[in-house]
């Protein structure tokens, strides 16, 4: 995407939905757009089938510059472009099984055909057992699954998420979620989704993009934008899941200095910690912590309380630096 | 005829122009008010044929035709009705503004149905790349038949109502025979035997159609 610009309305009324964002979605990767509702990531997302048609830039998917295609050429690329939804879009008419046809009859399947393929993609969902329900008699991530088979009917090479699983409770999310990353592997279809829940950019983004108020504010691969982010509205989505910090009440206590701390990567597998202690007095507390990994990158995230004499404790401080972790001390935060 | 016999020949004679006026007369709105109906919704703001100015002549046909009195509509299109069918009188001249007068209504009905189709549905068609008619075919009119098969049968009461008044113009019908014999004549008893009829006819055409929409939603 290059330079997009999209606006609604018109003179004094016009609202600036997107302000001139380019983005590259590497082939084959899994790249998320997150922002607050209203960042102007959905638009965006619909302007890469141009369901929603930028006011001026260009949109090129697979080589093929669909903003210079007229309709019909248009549609065609769409077929090469599957879309699932927050709240799925299934034909309230048809059964599973039609709305996965559905797409393959425009291709021009005859019915059987298309019914037969259809079968095999429920299979592929995990749905084989529901090809005759109607969605009403279906449960939500049951429908996203659904609506993941129809989206990949056409062979995609690129599938857009909008919001595909905000209407999900977080176990069917998960669930959701490992089947796209089983479709990225397994068939190498590109991803791009948009969401508003960093959960799902933590569990299966290799990259993001981070939209605020129609721009792209930061974006990266994924375990480096969520344990450094630059810009405050990355910080203010990474907010929502953070447990409260408990270090803010106990940094007032008498005796040592309160330090926060981050490693990933290799430093997450070394003793730094007790390395670092070795011949000083200094001791330590653990106040508040994660320990956990963002795709597959190890990382911690702790507060510490050194108590030693001050002199040891910045020795203490100087090391762990060395080691390659990230302290930020109270005077310097 | 006896004065206290009910003329029954007379009302199974009324009863089958009736139903012709109303078989005819459904048969060719439907499929005219659908049209009209598609084309006002698809011209509206924020649908894919989006034209101000046809939405706003269409919706204002549709309003002015609606808001005649189907009685004088009658007599109004006469001549129209004299030029399409040859004659304005009569269970033929009953018909075209019949249609006229239902037309317009069942599109205001189909439009009603059309927009209460989920606008995500047609945004993941057009995200598959459907060509425009075959959302409209495959998607709108698919998705929308409950409450077009429901438009339809209000349609159709309606049009049992008029029917009632084309006695004016010679159409015949039970409604013209309740008229003529039962309020001109003083005969309650043809009066009662013709509404009894009616209700009847609504009642079948009712539950019809309320029939027809249960078991197409049956697993919606």
């Amino acid at each position: 995407m290059d330079n997009l610009c999209k606006s609604y309305g018109s003179g004094k009324q016009a609202v600036t939905v997107i302000d001139h964002v380019s983005l590259e979605v590497p082939k084959g990767e899994i790249f998320g757009i997150i922002g607050q509702s209203g960042a102007g990531k959905s638009t965006l997302l619909r302007c890469v089938n141009l369901l929603a048609r930028p006011d001026s830039g260009s949109v090129t998917v697979g080589g093929v510059e669909l903003t210079r295609l007229n309709t019909r050429e248009l549609q065609a690329q769409r077929r090469k472009i599957g879309m699932i939804f927050q709240h799925f879009n299934l034909l309230a008419t048809l059964t599973a099984r039609d709305n996965v046809a559905f797409p393959l009859r425009l291709e021009g399947l005859s019915r059987r055909e298309s019914r037969r393929r259809a079968d095999e993609l429920l299979e592929l969902v995990g749905m084989a057992g529901h090809a005759d329900k109607h969605p009403a008699q279906l449960s939500g991530g049951q429908k996203q699954r659904i609506g993941i088979a129809r989206a990949l009917a056409g062979n995609p090479d690129v599938l857009l998420c909008d919001e595909a699983t905000s209407a999900l409770d977080q176990e069917t999310t998960r669930s959701v979620l490992g089947l796209l990353q089983e479709i990225n592997r397994k068939l190498g279809v590109t991803i791009l989704l948009v969401t508003h829940e960093i959960e799902v950019v933590r569990s299966i983004c290799d990259r993001v993009a981070v939209m605020h108020r129609g721009r792209i504010v930061e974006s990266g691969r994924t375990s480096d934008l969520l344990l450094r982010p630059a810009h405050p509205a990355t910080r203010e989505l990474l907010r929502q899941t953070e447990e409260p910090d408990g270090a803010d009440a106990s940094a007032g206590e008498s005796g040592g200095t309160v330090i926060r701390v981050l490693y990933a990567g290799d430093a997450a597998g070394k003793p730094a910690l007790s390395e670092a202690l070795r011949g000083t007095s200094v001791q330590f507390v653990i106040l508040h912590g994660t320990v956990s990994r963002i795709r597959d990158v190890p990382y911690g995230r702790l507060t510490i309380r050194l108590t030693g004499p001050p002199g040891e404790t910045a020795s203490v401080i100087g090391r762990l630096q060395e080691q390659g972790w990230e302290v930020e001390t109270p005077d310097a935060s | 005829m006896h004065h206290d016999e009910i003329p029954w020949p007379l009302i199974w004679q009324a009863a089958r122009e009736t139903l012709v006026m109303l078989g005819s007369s459904l048969a060719l709105s439907v499929p005219i008010g659908l049209v009209i109906g598609v084309l006002v919704f698809l011209t509206s703001p924020g649908q894919f044929w989006q034209q101000i100015w046809v939405y706003r002549l269409l919706s204002l046909v549709v309003n002015v035709t609606r808001s005649v009195p189907f009685i004088i509509m009658l007599i109004y299109v006469m001549p129209l009705t004299r030029w399409l069918v040859g004659t304005s009188i009569g269970v033929e001249g009953a018909i075209p503004p019949l249609v006229i007068a239902a037309a317009p209504f069942f599109a205001r009905m189909t439009e009603i149905a059309l927009r209460e189709v989920d606008r995500g549905v047609i945004e993941a068609a057009e995200a598959m790349g459907t060509p425009r008619l075959l959302i409209i075919w495959r998607v709108l009119l698919r998705e929308a038949r409950g409450g077009l098969i429901a438009g339809a049968t209000v349609t159709a009461v309606n049009l049992v109502s008029y029917t009632a008044m084309s006695g004016v113009i010679g159409g015949g019908g039970l409604g013209d025979l309740a008229i003529r014999y039962g309020y001109q004549r003083f005969r309650p008893d043809v009066m009662l035997v013709t509404v009894v009829l009616l209700v009847i006819l609504v009642q079948l055409l009712q539950s019809f159609g309320d029939r027809l929409v249960r078991q197409l939603s049956r697993n919606q």
